[in-house]
C-alpha cells in the first residue's frame, strides 16, 4: 500500500514541556491505524499536529509528496485531511442546524452545498432527512458523532483523524459508530487515525497500533500482535488495566440484535 | 420566562412605545419645547397638569414622555458604538492572541481602571457639553467592558470541539470569530446590552444633572431632576416625578436583562 501520511521524528514542546518527542509513524492509503496512551501521551497532540491545528517544533509532516509541517496549508491539503472532534457536547456548533453544520467545510471550500448534498452526506452516516434541520441540543450523543462523521466526510477526505469519537458515548451507541467507520473505510478508502485510551475499542477498529509513552512512541506493529504479544512493559501495563477484553464479551459487541432498528424507531 | 423577567418586558416595551408616541400621548406637546407661561409655573398635580408644572409653567407629564426619547436615543447610540467595538476588540483578542491580545487586554485595563462616569466627564470636559458628545464620551467609557466580556467567552469557547473541526475545514480567523464564535456568545452579550441600557440612562441623566449632557429646552430626566432639586421640599413634584421616571427605566431594563439571562441560561457572569 502506498504511504498516505508519513510522519518523522515528530516534536512538540510548550515551553519546557515535551509533549511529543521524535515520533515516526506512517499511515498507508485506506488505513487504521490506532494511537493509544494514557491521558498526557501526547495521542492528542500528535493528531492537533496531523490536522494542522497546531504546528510541530520538530520534525516533518509529510502528506503525499507535500511538506506540511512547518507552512500554511493548501485548500487540497485542508481538504484531504478531516477531523472528529472528541466531546459529543461540543462538536456541533449549537446555535446552527445539524446540516449547516455539515455544509460548513463545503461553503468554505466553495463545494456544492445544496440540499440533496446535506442528504446524500447524511445518508452516508445512516442518518434520515429530517434530521438535517434538527438542532444539535435535539440529537443524541451517538447522532452528534455521526453528524460529525458527515461533516468530515464533506470534503471527501483521505485521512481522518478522530478523537476518542465514542469515549462518551455508551457501548451501544460505541458498537453501532465503530461499525459505521468500518463500513466507511471500506466503502470510501479512507484512512483514519485512531486517537483512543480504550484498548478494547482498538481491536475492532485499527489495522495497527501505535503505543505513545509521555510523548514517545513506545511500541508499533500489527493490532493482532500488539494486543496477544506486547513487547513494551508499558503496553503490557495498559493491557492489564483492561476490564474486558475476554473472547466471550468481545463476540457480544458487535452482535447485538438489530440495534439500527431500535435507533430508528425511536429516533 | 420568569414573571419579573415578564415584568421587566412590559415595563420597557411600555416605556418604547411612550417615547415612540409622545407627540400623541402628551396633553400639551408644545411643552416639549421653549415654551413659557409664567402663570402657570410651579402649579401642583392637579387635573389640567396631573404631576403639576415647572418653572416656566410646563406640563412635567409632557415633558417626561418626552426625556424618555433622550433617554433611548443616548441608550440606543451608546450601545450601537460600543458593542460592535467591544465585540470586536474582545473576539481578536480572545481568539487570536498574541501580541493583539495583550495590547487590547491592557488598553481596557487602563479604561476599567477609573470609573466609567468620571471618565465620562473627563471626556466632557475637554469639549462643549452637549447630548452629542455626552453619547460619545459615554461610549467611550463603555466599550472596554464588551471587550472584557466578549473575551472571557471567547477564550471558553474557541477550544470546543465544532471551533476545532472548523479550523480543521479551512475557515479563516473571520469566519470562525464571527460565524462560529459569535453566535454562542449572544447569550451573555444580549443579557448585557439589556442590563446596560438601564445603566447608561442612568449615567446620561448624572452627566445632564451636572450639566454635562442634554441641554435646555430639551427634555431630559437628568435636567428636570436639577431644574427642581432647589426648590425641595416645598415644590416636590418636578424631582419626585422626573427620579421616579429613571428608576422606572433603570428598573425595567434590569428586570429584562434578568429575564435575558435566565432564557439563555447563562450563568452570573454578566
Amino acid at each position: 500500500m502506498a504511504e498516505l501520511l508519513a510522519v518523522r521524528d515528530l516534536g512538540k514542546r510548550y515551553g519546557r514541556v515535551v509533549a511529543l518527542d521524535g515520533i515516526s509513524l506512517g499511515i498507508a492509503e485506506g488505513e487504521s491505524l490506532a494511537v493509544v496512551g494514557q491521558s498526557g501521551s501526547g495521542k492528542t497532540t500528535l493528531g492537533r499536529l496531523v490536522v494542522g491545528l497546531e504546528r510541530p517544533t520538530a520534525g516533518s509532516i509529510r502528506y503525499r509528496d507535500g511538506e506540511l509541517a512547518h507552512r500554511s496549508r493548501t485548500r487540497a491539503e485542508r481538504k484531504a485531511i478531516q477531523l472528529v472532534p472528541q466531546d459529543p457536547l461540543s462538536t456541533l456548533n449549537p446555535s446552527r442546524t445539524a446540516g449547516a453544520n455539515v455544509a460548513l467545510p463545503l461553503v468554505v471550500h466553495g463545494l456544492p452545498r445544496g440540499r440533496a448534498r446535506l442528504v446524500e452526506l447524511f445518508d452516508k452516516v445512516d442518518l434520515a432527512e429530517r434530521f438535517v434541520d434538527r438542532f444539535p441540543s435535539e440529537l443524541s450523543g451517538g447522532q452528534r458523532q455521526r453528524v460529525a462523521i458527515a461533516r468530515a466526510l464533506a470534503t471527501g477526505p483521505r485521512l481522518i483523524v478522530l478523537d476518542e469519537p465514542t469515549s462518551a458515548l455508551d457501548v451501544l451507541v460505541q458498537a453501532r459508530v465503530v461499525r459505521l467507520l468500518e463500513r466507511l473505510r471500506q466503502d470510501l478508502g479512507i484512512a483514519y487515525l485512531f486517537i483512543t485510551h480504550d484498548l478494547a475499542l482498538v481491536n475492532s477498529v485499527a489495522n495497527r497500533v501505535a503505543v505513545l509513552y509521555r510523548g514517545r512512541l513506545v511500541e508499533l506493529g500489527p493490532t493482532d500482535s500488539v494486543l496477544r504479544k506486547p513487547q513494551h512493559p508499558y503496553t503490557r501495563r495498559l493491557l492489564s488495566n483492561v476490564a474486558v477484553v475476554d473472547e466471550a464479551e468481545e463476540r457480544l459487541k458487535p452482535a447485538r440484535p438489530d440495534d439500527e432498528a431500535v435507533d430508528q424507531e425511536f429516533a | 420566562m420568569t414573571r419579573s423577567g415578564f415584568l421587566g418586558a412590559v415595563i420597557v416595551g411600555g416605556l418604547v412605545l411612550v417615547a415612540i408616541l409622545a407627540p400623541w400621548l402628551a396633553p400639551y406637546p408644545s411643552h416639549a419645547g421653549a415654551f413659557v407661561d409664567v402663570d402657570l409655573a410651579y402649579h401642583p398635580p392637579n387635573a389640567d397638569h396631573l404631576l403639576g408644572t415647572d418653572g416656566v409653567g410646563r406640563d412635567l407629564l409632557s415633558r417626561l414622555l418626552f426625556a424618555y426619547r433622550t433617554s433611548f436615543l443616548l441608550a440606543c447610540v451608546v450601545l450601537l458604538l460600543a458593542v460592535p467595538i467591544g465585540v470586536t476588540t474582545g473576539l481578536a483578542a480572545g481568539y487570536l492572541g498574541g501580541w493583539l491580545e495583550t495590547v487590547i487586554l491592557r488598553t481596557t485595563d487602563i479604561f476599567l481602571a477609573v470609573p466609567s462616569l468620571v471618565l465620562a466627564m473627563a471626556i466632557l470636559g475637554l469639549f462643549d457639553p452637549s447630548l452629542t458628545m455626552a453619547m460619545v464620551a459615554v461610549s467611550f467609557a463603555w466599550w472596554p467592558w464588551y471587550t472584557r466580556l466578549v473575551y472571557n467567552v471567547t477564550r471558553s469557547i474557541r477550544t470546543e470541539g465544532y471551533v476545532e473541526a472548523a479550523e480543521t475545514a479551512g475557515a479563516g480567523p473571520l469566519r470562525t470569530m464571527f460565524g462560529e464564535i459569535l453566535p454562542n456568545a449572544r447569550g451573555p452579550i444580549l443579557t448585557k446590552m439589556t442590563l446596560d441600557a438601564g445603566f447608561v440612562i442612568l449615567m446620561g441623566a448624572g452627566l445632564s444633572f451636572l450639566g454635562l449632557g442634554a441641554e435646555p429646552p430639551t427634555p431630559d430626566l437628568g435636567t428636570m431632576v436639577a431644574a427642581g432639586t432647589p426648590l425641595l421640599p416645598d415644590v416636590w413634584w418636578p424631582t419626585v416625578f422626573s427620579s421616579l421616571g429613571i428608576v422606572i427605566a433603570v428598573l425595567g431594563f434590569n428586570l429584562l436583562g434578568d429575564g435575558i439571562r435566565d432564557l439563555f441560561g447563562a450563568d452570573e457572569s454578566c
